[in-house]
């Protein structure tokens, strides 16, 4: 095909593409991954039996303040490894931060509990099954994410992927903390940040092979 | 360059906006800016020069909505035909022999070939006076008439004769190598 009729059957699909088009299919996406994901949580593993008074106390929602920062530093760093050309410093700063104040408080909380009470909170109740079911819940949403985030165009696949599976699970670890009754920052800090930490692994190579362009 | 920036991005906008014919002229212009672009990096320049042009035109188009309105639209471009170039290297098993660093590789005006070169002669002419330098900048990098470039910047034709005349002999006593000194005159 010559250049010159590429670009006449080019300029003659030419839908019109809104400011932030991307994003905002993305973030339906998120929506509609996240009540996938909340029917998961309610049906399947059920609401935490004190979800009303827990959601009074700061704990509750430090938690999700956590989980939600690391979305939001997932979507931000999505969105900059998506758009050729883009900088990725600022994204990558904000989830040092993130994870250093996660770390700092949590280190914090372990050093000023009596040393028998350590163990204790760091394994909680649930540590043997909190990843893993970290993991699934990211599965159900996965595909919404994945799947919109494929209108990106990223230089680096892989990374790309990392992020939208940090995006993905940070979005499920929220919704999960509906059923989890964890409350220390420890036990948060190690078992949520490990299912998180695998789901961006399999973000990665899902990634290397889903966002090529 | 700026000016390329300008005019470029008021296409993509109204490309953006479904304006066909703007969008036309955006990827005609593209493709010719990258035909010299790849075959200059690729050693069977052709054939493989005009599909990885048609590849860059098509991603370009694919992922429109991935330029950001606050982002420099060269860059974007750019960064784009640079992920092409470099995935069909890689697809042949090569790296890049050629430093792809800046969207002005792309957009350069082709009247001084090579980036280094340009960089060399924006040093030199920083040693001529101000106006010595438009005035030679003009006449020696962007052809104009010396009539026109006189014009532009207040000088008559002959002052403007004098002074690139003068300009010239007094980079080449600085720069030229002794024994060609005065043979390379100028006029």
């Amino acid at each position: 095909m010559k250049t010159d009729d590429l670009i006449e059957a080019l300029a003659a699909d030419l839908p019109a593409a809104g400011a932030r088009q991307v994003e905002r299919r993305l973030l339906l996406a998120l929506v509609a991954g996240g009540l996938l994901v909340l029917l998961g949580v309610g049906l399947w593993l059920g609401f935490r039996d004190d979800l009303g008074s827990a959601m009074m106390g700061p704990t509750f929602w430090i938690k999700a303040a956590y989980t939600g920062a690391l979305g939001v530093v997932g979507f931000w760093l999505l969105d900059r490894l998506g758009r050729p050309g883009s900088r990725i410093r600022a994204p990558l700063v904000a989830l040092g931060v993130v994870l250093a104040a996660g770390g700092g408080f949590a280190v914090w909380e372990f050093f000023s509990m009596a040393e028998a009470e350590r163990m204790p909170a760091v394994m909680g109740e649930s540590a043997r099954e909190c990843a893993p079911l970290i993991l699934i819940l990211s599965l159900i949403a996965a595909p919404f994410v994945f799947g919109a985030a494929r209108g990106f165009a990223p230089m680096r696949p892989g990374a790309a992927g990392a992020a939208a599976g940090l995006l993905t699970a940070a979005l499920a670890t929220t919704l999960y903390g509906l059923h989890c009754p964890e409350h220390t920052a420890s036990f948060v800090m190690v078992w949520y940040s490990l299912g998180i930490a695998v789901a961006v692994a399999a973000g990665a190579v899902i990634g290397r092979v889903l966002f090529r362009w | 360059m700026t000016d390329r920036e300008v005019q470029l991005k008021a296409l993509m906008l109204r490309g953006l906006d479904g304006d066909a014919a703007a969008w036309r002229l955006l990827l005609s212009d593209l493709g010719a800016h990258l035909r010299p672009f790849f075959r200059r990096r690729l050693f069977d320049g052709g054939a493989d020069a005009e599909d990885l042009v048609q590849e860059t035109l098509i991603a370009i188009h694919a992922k429109r909505a991935t330029w950001d309105r606050g982002q420099p639209f060269t860059a974007w471009a750019f960064a784009i035909a640079r992920h092409k170039l470099i995935d069909h290297l890689r697809r042949q098993g090569r790296r890049p022999t050629h430093p792809l660093d800046e969207a002005s590789d792309l957009f350069a005006d082709h009247t001084v070939e090579d980036g280094a070169t340009r960089a060399d002669l924006t040093r030199i002419l920083a040693l001529l006076p101000a106006r010595q330098r438009r005035l030679i900048e003009d006449v020696r990098l962007r052809g104009l008439t010396v009539a026109e470039a006189a014009a532009n910047h207040g000088y008559t034709l002959t002052a403007a004769k004098v002074s690139i005349h003068r300009s010239m002999k007094s980079l080449n006593a600085r720069f030229a190598p002794a024994s060609v000194d005065g043979a390379e005159d100028e006029d």
